[in-house]
């Protein structure tokens, strides 16, 4: 059974269509990427799948639980750690956790044994009995992340955890994430940092304006363009006929921003060689060249026409 | 300083609510207190119920001109004692026995009865100075140069105590604000931290329901509100002396029912605020409306009439007349149940209104 099944999911706010007719499934055990800029609507799909908020139209099912229609049931068995902090700040991180077993229904005996795991997980034994108001950001953001999964939930939303925290909390979330994964729960990770979904995400719905505009586990979605390489060169001064570069034979597209010139190409070797027949002097105003990989930044590009940031 | 000044300035103008609220609540505050103190008040007479056992010309000389100061309802010996001790809608009751017109006019000093309640003591007093007034009108009437020949026996219809203090009138009204002031405020502002601490949106979605989550909350504002006025009258009784009552189980039950209708009144502040700044005009409206309203400040009997309707029906009324069955009156568990059950069906109709407000508000929409 999917852990979750999402069907034609439409969510508006007043005129605005946050979601516009998202249909997809996540498997069980799977950590599960939803990619997009700010606004995409990655977090409204968050917000309907924990219940939080109510589907204009569309059925959201949890293990089989309609979140709409059998709320209760579902929520049991999701947890999700929101972008913003959610954290009693006078309390001890210690204290907090055990308020979310308590307020999830975990049962006594299993406690303690799953506030100290939760502790372990984001490393924050050795402070669990300061109070939350004197941790830093990044620990507050640990701690967030281990007040959604103490309740050991079977479906885990993680809504942005990584934003605006220090490299070090940030590889111990994802090592946090890792080991869930590990432990066969079913994470979906809403982030709109490309690295993260291609470094922890088994498949990634990219999202733009309120759709999924692809699906698919990473080599998937890298192979919907049909380059494989992108020449990026750094020039002195624009290159004066595009269109002869264009024409030229396994280039696929190119782009001209200012004097950033790039090619997105399925050979790039021969591109690279013919490049100085099809632009006369384009040799003399090199300044860098690079050639990376196609990676998901470009999918997305070529698939929204916009860059992640914008 | 021009850049802090001006974004405060924006901030205040983005919740027109709260302005809106900070200049209402005030108006409304001080016109009812207004009203209640320096209205004129030809038109409030203290309801004094009258048995006239006589029938002669004497009782009907006392009558009329007792009625000039008070409004008199003449009834059955019967129904004047309900009206004072068990209804509680007058402080005293005038009892003209038979005879009275017969040893009046013969010259001699008739005796007038008092049904008294001892503990509506300031109405007490003034049902007293009426008919002392009473009396010297009705001396000059039928001798200018005759001397007053009444005289006064006063029976307490509930309960032995004639030695009730200003204390006793004062120390539980004031007790009963200061529980109002912090269980409103603590109750409605505990509900909007959970939004500013983010932990809302969790509560939210947890799995028991959020309003079972909002009835926990509630439930350490009553633990706290009785704690606190339970502190206060336990300070007043070794301070001032106050009574506790005959049975420190209805003081409990008492004080219990009396802290649900006021953490449900916070409840609907919470509920109508809709932002927490809100909650300090809407609050502190509650506060000094009911305070006002409930007889906490002075007795109902000295505001206008349409003003003691109001104060007939509001809970903290209730209260206050609970507080005194116990304290002044010496009534223990037997005068609970009618007031108790006004203030918990205030509490559930106000903890229900707040709720709903505050789920459609902020619960999945």
């Amino acid at each position: 059974m999917p852990a979750v099944v999402i069907r034609d999911l439409y969510r508006s706010f007043g005129a605005r269509e946050a979601v516009r007719g998202i249909s997809l499934e996540i498997e069980e055990g799977e950590i599960f990427g939803l990619l997009g800029p700010n606004g995409a609507g990655k977090t409204t799909t968050i917000s309907v799948v924990s219940s939080r908020i109510r589907p204009t139209s569309g059925e959201v099912s949890v293990y089989g639980e309609s979140v709409t229609n059998n709320v209760h049931a579902a929520r049991r068995l999701l947890n999700v750690a929101p972008q913003e902090e959610a954290l009693y700040p006078s309390l001890t991180g210690e204290e907090n956790l055990y308020f979310f077993t308590r307020l999830y229904g975990v049962p006594r005996r299993e406690r303690r044994r799953s506030v100290a795991e939760a502790l372990e997980m984001v490393q924050l034994t050795p402070r669990k009995d300061d109070r939350v108001a004197t941790y830093s950001g990044g620990m507050r953001r640990r701690l967030n992340l281990a007040s959604s999964l103490v309740t050991r939930p079977r479906l885990l939303l993680l809504d942005e955890p990584t934003v605006g925290v220090d490299p070090q909390s940030r590889a111990h979330i994802f090592d946090a994430v890792r080991h869930l994964r590990a432990q066969g729960m079913t994470i979906v990770y809403t982030t709109h940092y490309l690295e993260e979904a291609e470094g922890l995400c088994e498949r990634i719905a990219i999202m733009d304006e309120g759709r999924v505009v692809a699906l698919g586990t990473l080599p998937e979605l890298l192979a919907r363009s049909h380059a494989n390489a992108v020449i990026e060169l750094k020039l002195s001064e624009p290159p004066v006929n595009i269109e002869a570069i264009e024409r030229l034979d396994g280039v696929l597209r190119v782009e001209l921003a200012g004097t950033e010139l790039r090619v997105f190409t399925s050979r790039a070797p021969r591109v690279l060689a013919a490049l100085s027949t099809a632009a006369p002097h384009i040799d003399q105003s090199i300044v860098t060249i690079k050639v990376t990989p196609i990676s998901l930044e470009n999918v997305f590009m070529e698939l929204t026409g916009k860059e992640m940031r914008d | 300083m021009l850049a802090v000044f001006l974004k405060d300035l924006l901030m205040l103008r983005r919740d027109r609510g709260a302005l809106f609220i900070s200049i209402i609540v005030p108006i409304l505050m001080i016109t009812t207190i207004a009203e209640a103190l320096h209205r004129n008040k030809d038109d409030v007479k203290m309801r004094v119920p009258v048995v006239d056992e006589d029938q002669g010309p004497v009782a009907h000389t006392f009558i009329n001109l007792l009625a000039e100061h008070a409004d008199v309802q003449l009834v059955s010996r019967a129904e004047a004692e309900a009206l004072v001790r068990d209804q509680n809608r007058a402080a005293a009751a005038i009892v003209f026995p038979e005879h009275v017109s017969k040893n009046y006019l013969q010259g001699r000093t008739v005796e007038v009865l008092l049904l008294t309640d001892p503990a509506r003591n300031e109405e007490l007093e003034q049902v007293k100075v009426m008919l002392l007034l009473m009396d010297n009108r009705a001396a000059a009437l039928a001798d200018p140069l005759a001397e007053e020949r009444m005289s006064l026996r006063e029976v307490s219809l509930t309960g032995n105590r004639s030695d009730i203090t200003a204390f006793e009138q004062t120390v539980p009204g004031y007790s009963l604000m200061f529980v109002l002031l912090a269980a409103i405020f603590g109750t409605a502002m505990a509900m909007h931290d959970e939004r500013g601490w983010g932990t809302l949106p969790r509560l939210l979605i947890a799995p028991g329901g959020f309003t079972w989550i909002l009835v926990g909350k509630l439930l350490v504002r009553i633990l706290v509100g009785l704690g606190q006025l339970l502190v206060l009258l336990i300070f007043g009784h070794f301070a001032f002396g106050i009574s506790l009552g005959p049975s420190p189980v209805a003081l409990l039950l008492l004080a219990l029912a009396i802290v649900f209708p006021i953490v449900g009144l916070g409840m609907l502040a919470a509920g109508l605020a809709g932002t927490r700044e809100q909650t300090l005009p809407i609050g502190l409206g509650f506060v000094l409306g009911f305070s006002a309203l409930g007889g906490f400040w002075w007795p109902p009997w000295v505001t206008p009439l349409w003003m003691q309707r109001i104060s007939s029906v509001v809970f903290t009324s209730w209260a206050m007349q609970g507080m005194h069955d116990l304290m002044l009156r010496n009534r223990g568990l037997a005068a609970l149940p009618v007031t108790t059950s006004v203030l918990v069906a205030n509490g559930l109709a106000f903890t229900a209104i707040g709720l709903l407000l505050f789920r459609v508000r902020y619960s999945a929409r």
